[in-house]
């Protein structure tokens, strides 16, 4: 019961300390609508299921990836350096389940800015936003946060061992944004590119809410996109629970809990 | 009963230098240090920037992970019994850092509080008392951001006390506090220790020390010089006493005179005048000494004193250079 507290007390914590952040706030109003911009004059002469992919679901899971993945890196490397996070790895609650909640808080805003940034495009560029299977569609939301919330949760264990988490975010904020076939399709890769963008739930996340949206014709293929996105999501899932195991002793042991 | 048992403890620090070609380097921050702490006891740990003292409070906060030695609080190993250790302990490390600033206190120490499994009923009367203990009572709904140093470390010492914690850790927790506000501090650790609680602190201000620590361990270089009561380590230098000269018009000559005849001597100069300390367990030695390298009219002021914690401290870390 307590674990279940600490995870909405630290969401609701998350909630409160982010959006007092100009910067957060930036990132959340102002961004996807610059990506948003970007995006649309690319693709705006492509058809509407195009326009629906890249620039709709592009932009949203653009700022999504951004809300999640980047805030949750910079988190700890905010905590490390105001000096919280030395209290919250060592305390009587589990540091996975304060991160957990930390990470929903952040999906909490990612989707109130994808939500807004879906809003902007369809009412600023009249964008027709159509979803040929709804009820699919809402599971693959479902899927695609879960994805980012289990990849978030691994990658805060490690940035946990690192000073550079920070570094390490930016370095791979906008990678996954080309990788993971948000701003254009996988195909346009090189072959070797393609194999890492296969091991990352964003491309699957993406590929599965394209066809909800434009109509699925095969639907062994849709099967087969979530049962793989699913099993991706195990994987991280059991990585993070390793991970965070592995980091209470390495953490104490290198001491990098701190900032010095 | 010993709350806090410390043997052989060993903590090494494993740096990197240089960029291309880069050598690992082991620092020795404890060098196998041993001391125990009894149930309701104040623990002083002093010594310089660099002693060891902030290392041995994180292994013995669960933080760091000793490389070596045995370490045990409340009888429980912090090396794979951690998890019964944290909810009966707490710390705080000095200065203004440890807290969201962008929150309440309230706000604070009630995520704490929830990081520690405290139920909402006693945390609210929990919170209400110690926003009033450490007079925050009225400020308790700000943003932290909007405090002085001296609120932020005073509710630094309501988090550390959220637990209502048996050990108690303090890592210069009166740095940087304006004397009243350090007063206040200091009547705080003592009530604590009244209600029970053991404590272990550390600090630079010898005073401090004096006034707090029911006994002090001395560090130097990750290893502990002595323990003892600040009375019994006061005694081991009981016969010394520090004769303080006020000088006038001192020559070049005479400087160099006076330093190659005294070896454990503070000199300070300010326009015409000198001051010297000496420790001594004979003044009329030393005075004699003196009036062959001075006149007496050069003589300004001379008085006397018993060697206090910090002349302790000082003799200690310089090692036993009485003339």
């Amino acid at each position: 019961m307590s674990n279940i507290i600490v995870f909405f007390v630290s969401s609701t914590l998350q909630i409160k300390q982010t959006f007092s952040r100009n910067m957060f706030r930036f990132m959340m109003l102002v961004q996807p609508i610059i990506f948003g911009t970007v995006l649309y004059l690319m693709f705006k002469n492509s058809s509407n299921d195009d326009l629906v992919a890249h620039v709709i679901f592009g932009t949203g899971l653009i700022t999504i990836w951004g809300t999640i993945v980047f805030s949750s890196a910079s988190d700890i490397e905010r905590e490390r350096r105001i000096g919280t996070l030395k209290y919250i790895s060592c305390a009587p609650v589990k540091f996975i389940v304060v991160m957990s909640g930390k990470i929903f808080g952040n999906i909490i805003l990612g989707l109130l800015s994808m939500v807004y940034s879906t809003l902007f495009i369809i009412f600023v560029f009249k964008v027709q936003f159509h979803i040929a299977h709804p009820f699919y569609f809402i599971f693959g939301m479902i899927l695609t946060i879960t994805s980012f919330m289990a990849i978030s949760l691994m990658f805060s264990a490690l940035l946990t061992l690192s000073r550079q988490a920070r570094v390490f975010m930016n370095a791979l904020d906008y990678p996954i944004y080309i990788i993971c076939g948000l701003v254009f399709p996988i195909d346009m890769l090189p072959q070797f590119l393609r194999y890492i963008s296969y091991l990352l739930s964003p491309t699957w996340a993406n590929e599965i809410l394209k066809l909800t949206a434009r109509g699925i014709t095969n639907y062994n293929d849709f099967y087969q996109k979530l049962i793989i996105l699913t099993l991706i999501i195990v994987v991280y899932y059991i990585l993070s629970i390793i991970f965070f195991k592995l980091i209470d002793k390495k953490a104490r042991f290198d001491g990098t809990l701190e900032v010095i | 009963m010993s709350v806090v048992e410390v043997s052989n403890l060993k903590r090494n620090y494993k740096t990197h230098i240089g960029v291309f070609r880069r050598k690992k380097k082991i620092t020795e921050a404890l060098k196998g240090i041993d001391f125990s702490i009894n149930k309701g006891e104040i623990f002083g740990l002093l010594g310089p920037n660099g002693a060891g003292k902030t290392t041995t409070i994180k292994i013995l906060t669960t933080l760091l992970l000793p490389t070596n030695g045995n370490v045990r609080v409340l009888g429980y190993n912090v090396d794979g019994e951690e998890d019964k250790i944290r909810n009966r302990i707490n710390f705080i490390f000095g200065g203004e850092r440890s807290l969201y600033w962008r929150l309440s206190a309230r706000d604070n120490l009630r995520y704490f509080a929830d990081l520690h499994k405290i139920t909402k009923k006693i945390r609210e009367a929990r919170i209400n008392s110690l926003l009033k203990i450490v007079g925050l009572e009225n400020r308790g709904d700000e943003k932290v951001e909007t405090y002085s140093k001296g609120m932020k470390q005073r509710l630094q010492i309501a988090r550390g006390l959220i637990n209502d914690p048996e050990v108690l850790f303090l890592d210069e927790p009166t740095i940087g506090l304006d004397p009243v506000a350090a007063k206040e501090l200091r009547h705080l650790i003592l009530r604590l220790k009244n209600e029970g609680k053991t404590i272990l602190l550390t600090t630079h201000y010898m005073q401090e020390a004096d006034e707090l620590c029911d006994r002090i361990a001395f560090i130097n270089n990750g290893e502990i010089l002595r323990i003892g009561t600040p009375e019994d380590i006061k005694g081991s230098i009981e016969k010394m006493r520090i004769l303080s000269i006020c000088l006038q018009n001192v020559s070049n000559e005479q400087m160099k005179n006076v330093k190659e005849k005294f070896k454990n001597i503070k000199i300070n100069n300010k326009e015409n005048t000198t001051n010297i300390n000496i420790e001594t367990g004979d003044i009329f030695l030393v005075l004699n000494k003196l009036s062959e390298v001075f006149e007496e009219y050069q003589f300004l002021t001379i008085n006397t004193r018993q060697a206090t914690l910090e002349d302790a401290y000082i003799h200690l870390l310089q090692g036993d250079k009485h003339e």
